[in-house]
């Protein structure tokens, strides 16, 4: 079993290698919880501090796969080799090396395509698994089924905001990295289905894995609460539940586990590698690549279709992509009238009480604005 | 029309009563460990002061962050709006507030109407807040009222480079060994409060007029360090204390009547 992080990390290539894998979100609750503090510093990513938790604590993972996109990752690839040396296990550990230029620049798209050709050859003898054309082309259909749904789960929340739960929605988003995509495109089809008011695919839901990722999708929220965008680092869920608590409704978000995992579109071409490295660089990029203008658009445009009129910017601790981004994003938006509310968390469910009179009193400051 | 107004912080709980636009009486107690008991003294005693009974009382609106624990009230809204309402009510010219209270610091801007347009808050610890100068206080054998006139007896000021409350009080430490003089070490104690401060009103941007609210403000060696930083003029009210306190009477005014205030 492979772990992974960043979503720059193409999975097809796992799957065509026939190697499972799954995305490790950090979540670390458990025999684990403090163990990063023997191999990283307190001041140092919460989010990779909680992965590196997560995977120590699966005594299944025989390898991870960390892009190298933030230092946080570099140190985080380290931290994981030094582990597996000190447990005397043989753990493969490969640090795929990511440009920082996306858009279609034909130099970035050859030199990611060299090194995910790389990593599927280490991952070959490492495994001793053979790479198949055959096997490629099922898992690239497999994974844009899945994509596909997800996109249109987005969409069905985006009509309905207030009908959405957007922990539910990045719980399905999660289960989708942990998952084989064959296995669960169906689960994946009868929520959509059931949320599209199917009788059909609400009794496939019955009793299946999809009922519970269903039951906390749904919310009943006020539709008269103001939209709003989140965007910035993975926010801890209770941090979405206060944010819906307190009146908002998230229509959209940019978050690298939530809308953006989503967003890869990879066409098949005569050389897998350039096609993936193509697919995964003209994505929406991730604050870490220098888009700075391209980005920007970007997120407004996508506040403008969600009908936002707040945005919610989160930050972790330690995190220099985002914190570098957020006053240039706050500075973007003002001059578009939107206003940025900025959280910053160390990625665990605490802090709330603080956070609520921020996110209260943004609220009030849009409903103000709204002549409310 | 009467309405109240109840700001329970982390130090001190106050309350306004108002009637028609004017205010008829405040109070301020401690808040101690309970929030609840703390709202119900501060309301009584603001109801004995002004000689009313609970029953005149149309609204009641609680802020600051134990306002979840006011079983009495009609509505909560929080300290931010409240400050933004409290300060453009006393001077209308007032564009920025810079709000220090018992546990965190905030900068507000606002538009004519005394409506919120931006908003920052200090990070999650209590550096730079009433309780860091209380600590402070306590260290230098003060009372935290008696900081200001202490300021005005130094003739310069000491270096405090940390503004983490723990490293602060044991730099504080070392300048008492030092044989310092104690006022200096209280001007350096404000200076450094006002670089915070104005680290933060600056990352914002301040608009003049500037008003200072909070307990914080009634420190006049923390608004003449902080005036001096900002290169501003402050603005202080007479009870700065109750600012958010009467921003809740304003608006609890507001919901009564469906009117802007």
């Amino acid at each position: 079993m492979l772990g992974w992080v960043c979503t720059y990390t193409p999975e097809e290539i796992f799957a065509t290698l026939g190697l499972e894998s799954y995305r490790l979100y950090g979540d670390d609750r458990g025999e684990y919880a403090k163990a990063d503090l023997e191999y990283l510093p307190v001041n140092f990513c919460p989010l990779g501090r909680a992965c590196l938790n997560e995977g120590m604590a699966n005594p299944s993972l025989t390898g991870v796969v960390l892009a190298a996109s933030c230092h946080a990752l570099v140190h985080l690839a380290s931290a994981f080799r030094y582990s597996g040396e000190r447990r005397g296990k043989e753990f493969f550990v490969h640090l795929l090396d990511l440009p920082r230029t996306p858009d279609g620049n034909d130099a970035a798209v050859r030199a990611f395509a060299s090194s995910l050709r790389a990593m599927a050859g280490r991952l070959s003898s490492f495994y001793g698994a053979a790479w198949d054309d055959g096997a490629f082309s099922e898992a690239l259909r497999a994974h844009q089924r899945v994509r596909r749904l997800l996109r249109e789960l987005y969409r069905l929340r985006r009509e309905r905001p207030e009908d959405f739960r957007a922990a539910g929605l990045l719980e399905v988003v999660r289960a989708a990295g942990r998952a084989k995509k064959d296995e669960f495109h169906p689960i994946l089809d009868g929520i959509v289905k059931a949320l599209k008011g199917n009788k059909n695919g609400e009794s496939r839901v019955d009793g299946s894995p999809a009922a519970a990722l269903l039951a906390g999708l749904r919310r009943r929220g006020s539709p008269g609460g103001p939209r709003l965008l989140v965007a910035g680092s993975p926010l801890p869920f209770a941090y979405l539940d206060l944010i819906e608590e307190l009146g908002g409704n998230i229509a959209g978000d940019d978050l690298c586990q939530g809308y953006r995992y989503c967003l890869p579109e990879v066409k098949e071409g005569p050389d897998p590698f350039i096609s993936l490295a193509g697919g995964y660089l003209e994505r929406v990029p991730c604050p870490r690549m220098l888009a700075g203008k391209e980005r920007f658009s970007y997120l407004l445009s996508l506040a403008r279709e969600t009908g936002a009129r707040g945005v919610i910017y989160h930050a972790l601790k330690f995190c220099d992509a985002s914190l570098y981004e957020y006053p240039l994003l706050r500075e973007r938006f003002a001059e578009a009238g939107i206003p940025v509310l900025y959280l910053e968390t160390e990625y665990r469910d605490v802090g709330l009480e603080q956070a609520r009179t921020r996110i209260q009193a943004y609220l009030e400051l849009l409903g103000e604005q709204a002549g409310d | 029309m009467i309405t109240a107004g109840i700001d329970v912080g982390s130090l001190s709980t106050d309350a306004v009563l108002l009637r028609d636009g004017e205010v008829l009486a405040y109070s301020i107690v401690n808040t101690g460990a309970q929030a609840r008991a703390a709202a119900e003294r501060a309301f009584e005693e603001v109801l004995e002061k002004a000689g009313i009974s609970l029953s005149e009382v149309d609204t009641v609106v609680a802020t600051g962050y134990g306002r979840m624990s006011v079983p009495f009230a009609d509505g909560q809204v929080t300290e931010i709006s409240c400050h933004g309402r409290g300060s453009a009510f006393l001077n209308p010219e007032v564009r920025t507030v810079i709000d220090i209270g018992g546990q965190d610091s905030k900068v507000i801007r606002l538009d004519g109407q005394g409506n919120v347009i931006d908003f920052l808050m200090n990070d999650k610890c209590a550096a730079g807040t009433g309780r860091f100068l209380e600590v402070m206080a306590d260290r230098l054998e003060l009372s935290v009222s008696t900081l200001g006139n202490e300021d005005l007896k130094a003739e310069g000021a000491a270096e405090i480079s940390s503004m983490c409350t723990v490293f602060a009080e044991s730099e504080v430490i070392s300048l008492i060994a030092r044989g310092i003089p104690r006022p200096e070490i209280v001007r350096g104690l404000h200076r450094s409060i006002a670089e915070r401060t104005a680290g933060m009103a600056n990352r914002l941007g301040i608009m003049p007029r500037v008003m200072m609210t909070g307990g914080v403000a009634k420190n006049p060696g923390v608004v003449r360090a902080l005036s001096e930083k900002l290169g501003a003029e402050i603005v202080v009210p007479p009870e700065p204390q109750i600012v958010g306190a009467l921003g809740a009477a304003l608006i609890a005014r507001k919901k009564r009547s469906g009117k802007a205030v």
